[in-house]
């Protein structure tokens, strides 16, 4: 529940949300959105940095190879439908 | 009784479509053509080259395979130029005008939307012979390209969740594509009538025979037919990557409430007014 009416950064402007993370109360401007949800700018900040946390190299590793790994089948099935159309011509 | 809460229509998201596309024409359409015309272009002259070949097509793997390496070079640029586009209509749906912002494409959204992209053009030759998968396979490579702001951090399932977390309005998904594929035959039709209006022309500066263009440019030309194929695919790419943008720009609002707060925003101007 919303204790203060006005913004914890701009005490001028009244309250637009609550931050779901620390209940800091925002106004229109700080109040971040993500997926619905409000943030502040630094619980966004944190969520972000979690999102790109320890996992991400690993996350990177396994797109990067993924992506490499689609492209040279993606030269190959081209090429084995394109065959298999033109045969059928 | 509270009042329901009004759903988007297919004709919103297409006149949304239509002025975004305006609003961000330029340069950002001459983006989007400058990196897929390679691409096109290569498409075109493989399947050129698969129809001269006909059976004798799988004689010539080397040969093909490297034409087949060279449109996969192309999809990182015509990847990247889609990109940009997309968030050149996201910064215009916010009516923010997209200057070198659109041209910011963070590392993991790209990577993610590449991952996505690869793994849909794969599956686009793979199902090819099948012809049904390719409209749907169309439409998912939009959705990954309008879904890629929103893929934060890198791995395998995001951008795949980020696609399918959007694509939850079925049937307006499916009446945008019949939209489109009636838009793609209409392009097509136009690009062979200025072609041929070209041709008509050409006969009025002396010198210049017509004949050998006509001859050239008619639908039995095989090459000639996947041009008009190519530009029509050209002409659509802005109008169905914009069309989907706002579709996906609009799910996002109505889930955040965001649409409800500028619906009240309207109101509120209305009444000052």
């Amino acid at each position: 529940m919303i204790q203060r009416r006005s913004c914890a950064f701009h005490p001028d402007r009244p309250g637009h949300a609550a931050c779901m993370r620390c209940r800091t109360v925002l106004c229109q401007e700080c109040a971040a959105s993500y997926e619905g949800i409000f943030y502040c700018a630094p619980c966004m900040a944190a969520r972000r940095r979690a999102a790109g946390g320890p996992r991400a190299p690993l996350g990177w590793a396994f797109m990067v190879l993924a992506t490499l790994l689609l492209l040279a089948l993606h030269a190959r099935a081209a090429v084995w439908t394109g065959a298999l159309l033109a045969g059928f011509r | 009784m509270s009042p329901r809460r009004r759903s988007f229509t297919l004709p919103e998201v297409l006149d949304e479509a239509v002025e975004v596309v305006a609003a961000v024409a330029a340069p950002f359409i001459g983006v989007l053509w400058l990196t897929s015309l390679p691409l096109r272009l290569a498409q075109c002259h493989f399947a050129a080259r698969l129809l001269e070949l006909g059976g004798e097509a799988s004689r010539h793997g080397a040969y093909l395979t490297e034409l087949a390496l060279l449109q996969t070079v192309l999809l990182v640029p015509w990847a990247w130029g889609r990109a940009v586009f997309v968030r050149a209509c996201r910064l215009g749906l916010r009516g923010l005008r997209p200057g070198r912002a659109a041209l910011r494409v963070g590392a993991a959204p790209f990577f993610g939307y590449l991952y996505a992209t690869a793994l849909i053009q794969t599956l686009f030759w793979a199902t090819a012979w099948m012809f049904v998968t390719l409209p749907a396979l169309v439409l998912l490579a939009a959705l990954a390209a309008a879904t890629h702001p929103m893929i934060e951090r890198a791995g395998l399932l995001e951008p795949l969740r980020q696609i399918f977390r959007h694509g939850t309005h079925a049937v307006l998904l499916t009446g945008l594509l019949g939209v489109m594929g009636w838009a793609f035959l209409v392009a097509a039709v136009n690009l062979h009538v200025l072609f041929q209006a070209g041709v008509w022309l050409l006969g009025a500066f002396p010198g210049v025979d017509p004949g050998r263009w006509s001859a050239l440019l008619q639908p039995r030309n095989a090459r000639y037919v996947l041009a008009l194929v190519a530009g029509a695919v050209l002409v659509l790419e802005p109008f169905l990557l914009a069309a989907v943008t706002v579709y996906v720009h609009k799910v996002r609002s109505r889930s955040s409430g965001e649409d409800l707060r500028l619906w009240f925003e309207r109101l509120r101007r209305a009444v000052a007014a």
